[in-house]
């Protein structure tokens, strides 16, 4: 070959081959991007389409929509897409694009639309469930569509279909988080994504707010069975329409050897507790009202399908033992421990709630016999207007030492740059300990904690002022300790200090 | 001597079909024909698919095959060969997006397929360019017809029915009950494992069990006539040099 042919023929060639390849190649892609770009605003999925046989339904994306993912009872539900359905151009409803999880091993897909305004019997115009579940099933998961498209919505009630359980929970699921979707959206609302766990909405569908309890610790126990123990982990406060509120507890448990193979068993589970709990409410009276179930490997299921329900319904006790022989008796005994647990928490919580949430704040750990005695120490001051009082006194036990608490309230006007006038309220708890009553000046609290403030506009009383009479850098005897930029408020707290001193003094004189 | 060419050129488009085709007979092209034959649709889709590949990369080839030079002969043709596959993957996925994720990696896999590389190699770069996309065609229809029957025959016996408009989604969705399923019921009688990838296995081995067992009867029987025959010459032959001799 000769050198000419050799080192600039061949290339050539086969660089002209290679430029002409990428410019076709190029020129091609172009055009596909432009097309693609071109329909893809304006074009639905055909699984959308194909929830209308009447062609005069078009369909336009919603704007703004993002994926939306949340955990339903069984399984994590992502709504995909949203699109807006239009009749002559008129908008009747929208329709999603959902992915309800991977129950077995493919995931189930669907697209769900529903029509009008949003009603408690909201039913979905159509269901198309294009992938279902593994080969033979689905089309049992599909009778379950079926029973929705005829109007039976009650999703918790839904008998799932043998032999394609998971998937029809999986439709299930998915049904039940476009449904909340729907209620929220059509009217043009945002879907904001729960800050709490979806079994809270599960049990509470018109929940406001949920917040985790962080003075909440973690109370384990045991059972007689085994060694099968579990804990109660986290408390939510639950708030509903109407100001009400309930309590959601999510607890796990552990049971071992639940088969012949020693397999171990696991349980997680949400439980809601409202009901009204007053002085004269016993303990035993109380039963949770909601049941929603995170995830479960226990082999039978007589503890979910037979000892809550009858837990639930009141047909079955707490405290009998007999009621947990249910034929899932390590789980039972489980469920039994948890709410046994609750049960307690959640009646303290109601009665002492504020107390426990006060006396956790400021020592953690504490003992208290859930008794107080009334205090009558009371304030009323002009120039500026002020007036308050100390009403209630408990005695605790931290780290083996006493502690006096002491609940004061009160209100101040309070100006703000002259113009504005607020009428400003607080209530905190006061702890005392150790000190000589024969000399009160020398007696400080040693912990305190606001359990109410409204309006009090600046807060250097108690980011500054009340820990500074805690450390001892300022005296509540002090009127030039009163902190510049809320003297008023400052004000009121050394009134509260002094009156819930004037009350430890006089405990500690009768002791 | 223009009717031998005409019957030359036939011959170059109606071998593959049959006498030579490339699955049944070659053996060629045996991944996409195990993996894209779980339906009917999608077997035909990558059958045109195949084709397109194999015409446009066998016509360029011939059109260059004085240009480009022997020693980078492999190096260009699988660059244009890609070419053809790159656009016609994009192509489905931008007008058949069903079809291009039904068939995923498979249509990227054209680059080197044996049977477009080979008609390359021992058709393109050999003979004209009418010739080249005769026997493009050839194949190229050939190996569809030949993945479609796989497909036909594991989607009908592997789901009892055959459905229409869920690949090529431009034709309305139909399925038609065949082994089963029929008014709505559940009952089927159709063989679930020829939908799994053990099912193309065992249809292509069937098929090829049929194929070949039909050429070993064509040619025992060819073997037998041509033995006859020969036994007659030689009767015949003996009962002249009888004649003869009296």
């Amino acid at each position: 070959m000769s050198f000419n042919k050799k080192f600039l023929t061949v290339p050539a060639i086969l660089a002209a081959i290679c430029v002409a390849s990428g410019g076709l190649i190029g020129a091609i892609h172009f055009g596909t991007s432009a097309y693609q770009a071109a329909h893809k605003s304006t074009e639905a999925p055909k699984e959308i389409k194909a929830l209308y046989t009447d062609a005069s339904y078009t369909f336009g994306e919603v704007e703004g929509f993002t994926p939306v993912s949340s955990t339903e009872a069984n399984f994590r539900v992502t709504l995909t897409a949203c699109y807006t359905v239009l009749k002559g151009g008129e908008k009747v409803g929208l329709a999603y694009m959902v992915d309800c999880g991977k129950p077995v091993n493919t995931e189930v897909l669907m697209a769900i639309s529903y029509h009008g305004e949003p009603t408690d019997t909201l039913v979905p115009t159509a269901i198309n469930l294009y992938q279902g579940g593994d080969s033979g099933y689905d089309t049992k998961a599909a009778s379950v569509v079926d029973k929705i498209l005829k109007g039976d919505t009650d999703l918790d009630k839904i008998d799932v279909k043998n032999g394609a359980t998971r998937s029809s929970k999986a439709v299930i699921d998915g049904v039940s988080a476009t449904m909340r979707d729907y209620k929220v959206r059509y009217a043009g609302g945002s879907v904001p994504t729960d800050a709490f766990p979806a079994q809270i909405r599960t049990m509470y569908p018109d929940v406001v707010d949920a917040v985790k309890d962080k003075t909440f610790t973690e109370i384990p126990f045991n059972t007689a069975q085994k060694d099968n123990a579990g804990s109660v982990k986290e408390r939510y406060l639950v708030t509903l329409p109407g100001d009400a509120t309930a309590y959601a507890y999510y607890a796990t448990g552990m049971a071992s050897n639940i088969d012949f193979e020693g397999t171990d068993g696991e349980l997680k589970l949400f439980f809601g507790w409202d009901s009204p709990v007053g002085e004269s409410t016993t303990l035993e009276s109380l039963r949770p009202s909601k049941f929603a179930l995170e995830e479960s490997s226990m082999t039978f299921d007589q503890w979910k399908d037979v000892y809550i329900p009858g837990i639930l319904d009141g047909s079955k006790s707490l405290d009998n033992d007999t009621d947990i022989k249910t034929g899932a008796t390590f789980a039972s005994d489980i469920v039994r421990q948890m709410l046994l647990i609750e049960r307690e928490d959640y009646y303290n919580v109601r009665l002492y709630g504020e107390q426990l949430t006060a006396f956790s704040g400021m020592f953690g750990a504490f003992t208290w016999d859930k008794t107080s005695s009334a205090v009558n120490k009371s304030f009323a001051l002009t120039s500026p207007n002020r007036s308050g009082k100390v009403d209630e006194q408990y005695i605790l036990s931290v780290n083996n030492e006493e502690v006096v608490v002491y609940h004061g309230s009160g209100e101040c006007e309070i100006w703000i740059d002259d113009y504005e006038f607020h009428n400003g309220k607080a209530a905190l708890y006061m702890a005392f300990k150790g000190g000589n009553a024969a000399e009160p000046t020398s007696i400080a609290p040693c912990a305190f904690f606001v359990s109410d403030v409204e309006e009090m506009a600046f807060d250097q009383w108690q980011n500054d002022y009340l820990p500074g009479i805690v450390d001892g850098s300022k005296s509540m005897d002090s009127k030039s300790d009163i902190v510049t930029g809320a003297t008023y408020s400052s004000r009121l707290m050394q009134d509260l200090l002094i009156n819930a001193r004037e009350a430890y003094v006089e405990y500690l004189a009768t002791k | 001597m223009a009717n031998e060419s005409k019957n030359n050129r036939l011959r170059v488009f109606l071998d593959p079909l049959l006498k030579s085709n490339p699955l049944f007979v070659m053996v060629l092209g045996t991944c996409p024909a195990l993996a894209v034959t779980t339906s009917f649709e999608s077997a035909i889709g990558m059958g045109l698919l195949f084709t397109f590949v194999l015409f446009f990369s066998n016509l360029l080839i011939s059109a260059l095959r004085k240009v480009i030079p022997e020693e980078v002969e492999t190096p260009a043709y699988i660059v244009i060969i890609a070419t053809f596959v790159t656009i016609v993957k994009l192509l489905s996925e931008t007008f058949l997006p069903e079809l291009y994720s039904t068939l995923g990696v498979f249509v990227a896999l054209l680059v080197v397929n044996c049977i477009v590389l080979g008609r390359a190699e021992a058709f393109a770069n050999k003979n004209g360019v009418v010739d080249s996309m005769l026997d493009a065609l050839g194949n190229g229809v050939g190996y569809t017809w030949a993945i479609a029957a796989i497909g036909l025959v594991r989607e009908v016996f592997g789901t009892g029915t055959l459905t229409f408009g869920k690949t090529f989604t431009f034709i309305p969705k139909t399925t038609i009950p065949i082994l089963g399923k029929w008014s709505g019921s559940e009952f089927s009688l159709a063989l679930p494992i020829l939908s799994s990838s053990a099912g193309g296995f065992i249809a292509l081995g069937v098929a090829l069990a049929i194929i070949a067992a039909i050429g070993n009867y064509k040619a025992h029987k060819a073997k037998e006539k041509a033995k006859l025959e020969k036994e007659k010459a030689i009767a015949a032959a003996k009962a002249n040099s009888q004649k003869g001799a009296e």
